[in-house]
C-alpha cells in the first residue's frame, strides 16, 4: 500500500511540475477557441483531467505543451465546436491574396501607410476579429499567433496534414485582414478604394 | 526566382518555416523587385502588429480558482487509484493470512481476488477503449466504413442521434480478442461508447448473468464499477455494450439502434 502511495505521489509531483505550468497558455487559447470564459475553463479543466489519466502515455522529455494542446484541441473539436458550421461562410478564395496591399499601397517609395491605421486599432478589436473567424481557421490562427507553434506542431496537435495547416493559416490571415480592414472603414479610419 | 515563386513563400518566411537556401533566393528576388518587396514589407508589418496585439491577450482573472478546481480533480483521481490498489493488496494479504488459518475463509478471500482479476480482465479492456476514444480524432470515411460493415456483418443499425447525444466517431477495434465496432456518442462533454460484437464471438460475462435487469421488453446486464459503467444487452445476433463514466447519463434508456431482421 505504501508503494502505491509513493507511485501516485511521484506521478502527481511530475504532473504538477511538467503539465500544470501550461495552464495559463491553455486557458488563453481555450478562451479564443470557445469565445466564453466558462466554456474555456471547463475545457481546460477537462483537458487536465484527461492528461492526468493518460499521464503514463506521455513520453518524458517530449514536448509536454504540445501534448496538452493536442488533448485540449481534441476535446474542443469533439465537444465544443459549434455544431452548425459558422454562418460566416464567405468564400475566402474571393479575397485577393494581397488584399491589404491593394488597399493601402500608395505607390510611393518608403511610405508606411499601414502604421497610421494600426495605431487606431485596439487589442480588443483584434481579439474580436480572431473570434469571428470560422472554427477551423481560428484554431490554426490561435495556435500559430498566440502560441507560436510551428506548422508541424499544429499539424500534430490538430491532426491535420501539413498542407491543410498552411492553407488554413493562409486563408485565416486573409479573413483576418479583411475583417480588420472593414472595421477600419466602418469607423472612418480609412477609405475603401474599391468604393 | 520569379514573383509568384517568391510570393508563394511569403508566409513561410514570415513564420520562419523556410530553409536558408529558399530564404536567400527570396531575398535576392526582393532586392530586384519593388512590387514583391513592398508586399513582403507590408505583410511583415501586419504580422508584427498582430503579434504585438495578441501578446497582450490576457487569459483570465480566474486562474487561481481554476487551478484549485483542477487540483481537487487530481486529488480525486489519486484517491481512486490508491483505493483500488489497497483493495487488491488487501485481497492478497487476506488470502495469505487466511490460508494459514481456515479453509472456509480462504474460499471467501479467493472469491474476492478473483473478483478483482475478473474486473481487470473482463471489464477493464472495454473501459480502457471507452477512455482512449477521447484521445482519438474521428474520421468521416472510417465512420462510414464502420457503419456499413456493422450493418452488413452484425445486422445492426445504429442511429446517428440517440436521446440528446449524437454520433461523433466509429471504427473497428479488437477488444478482448474479438472484432468489435466502437461507436462514440457525445452531448456537451458527456460521452457514451457503444460496442457491438457478434454474440457467436462474444457473450455477456458469466458473473453478470445473475444480475439481469428487465425494462419493457428489453433485458440488460448492468455492471457498475468505479470509473465506468457498462451495460450489456443482446439484440438479435449482436451484443451491444454501452459504456460511460458520466454518472448522469442513464444507460438503460440509451438505445443506440436496432437489429435489422
Amino acid at each position: 500500500m505504501a508503494d502505491q502511495k509513493l507511485i501516485t505521489a511521484e506521478k502527481r509531483k511530475q504532473f504538477e511540475a511538467e503539465a500544470l505550468p501550461h495552464m495559463d497558455a491553455l486557458l488563453r487559447t481555450a478562451l479564443r477557441m470557445t469565445k466564453n470564459e466558462r466554456d474555456a475553463e471547463d475545457l481546460v479543466q477537462e483537458a487536465f483531467v484527461k492528461a492526468y489519466r493518460f499521464w503514463d502515455k506521455f513520453e518524458p522529455g517530449s514536448n509536454c505543451r504540445a501534448w496538452l494542446f493536442k488533448i485540449m484541441t481534441n476535446i474542443f473539436i469533439n465537444n465544443y465546436r459549434s455544431k452548425s458550421r459558422s454562418p460566416m461562410a464567405v468564400n475566402v478564395d474571393e479575397i485577393d491574396d494581397n488584399f491589404l496591399y491593394g488597399q493601402l499601397s500608395t505607390g510611393e517609395k518608403s511610405s508606411t501607410p499601414e502604421q497610421e491605421l494600426f495605431a487606431k486599432i485596439f487589442d480588443d478589436d483584434v481579439k474580436k476579429a480572431i473570434e469571428n473567424l470560422p472554427d477551423d481557421f481560428r484554431m490554426v490562427v490561435v495556435l500559430s499567433f498566440l502560441e507560436g507553434f510551428s506548422y508541424q506542431e499544429i499539424a500534430e496537435i490538430a491532426d491535420l496534414q501539413l498542407g491543410t495547416v498552411k492553407s488554413r493559416l493562409h486563408r485565416g490571415r486573409k479573413l483576418l485582414q479583411k475583417e480588420l480592414f472593414e472595421y477600419a472603414v466602418k469607423n472612418g479610419y480609412i477609405k475603401d478604394k474599391a468604393q | 526566382m520569379n514573383c509568384q515563386e517568391a510570393l508563394d513563400l511569403l508566409y513561410d518566411i514570415i513564420d520562419q518555416e523556410v530553409s536558408e537556401i529558399d530564404e536567400a533566393q527570396v531575398r535576392s528576388h526582393l532586392e530586384k523587385c519593388r512590387h514583391c518587396s513592398e508586399i513582403f514589407r507590408l505583410e511583415s508589418s501586419i504580422q508584427n502588429f498582430l503579434d504585438a496585439k495578441t501578446a497582450n491577450v490576457g487569459s483570465s482573472d480566474n486562474l487561481e480558482s481554476l487551478r484549485s478546481k483542477i487540483v481537487s480533480d487530481l486529488d480525486g483521481i489519486d484517491r481512486t487509484e490508491m483505493d483500488c490498489s489497497s483493495k487488491s493488496k488487501l485481497g492478497g494479504t487476506t488470502l495469505f493470512m487466511v490460508s494459514a488459518a481456515a479453509l472456509i475463509i480462504l474460499v471467501g478471500a479467493s472469491f474476492f481476488t478473483s473478483d478483482l482479476v475478473r474486473h481487470y480482465n473482463v471489464y477493464g479492456p472495454l473501459e480502457q477503449a471507452h477512455f482512449a476514444a477521447q484521445l482519438h480524432q474521428p474520421s468521416n470515411s472510417v465512420m462510414e466504413q464502420t457503419l456499413a460493415a456493422v450493418k452488413s456483418s452484425f445486422g445492426f443499425s445504429p442511429g446517428t442521434v440517440v436521446n440528446s447525444f449524437s454520433l461523433i466517431d466509429a471504427r473497428m477495434e479488437k477488444i478482448l480478442g474479438v472484432d468489435m465496432a466502437h461507436f462514440v456518442y457525445a452531448d456537451n462533454g458527456k460521452r457514451v461508447s457503444v460496442f457491438v460484437a457478434l454474440s457467436d464471438e462474444f457473450d455477456v460475462p458469466s458473473g453478470l448473468k445473475d444480475h439481469k435487469v428487465v425494462r419493457g421488453n428489453l433485458e440488460y446486464y448492468d455492471h457498475h464499477c468505479r470509473g465506468c459503467r457498462l451495460v450489456y444487452h443482446q439484440s438479435g445476433s449482436a451484443i451491444i455494450i454501452t459504456a460511460t463514466e458520466d454518472k448522469e447519463t442513464e444507460l438503460l434508456s440509451f438505445i443506440p439502434g436496432s437489429t435489422i431482421i
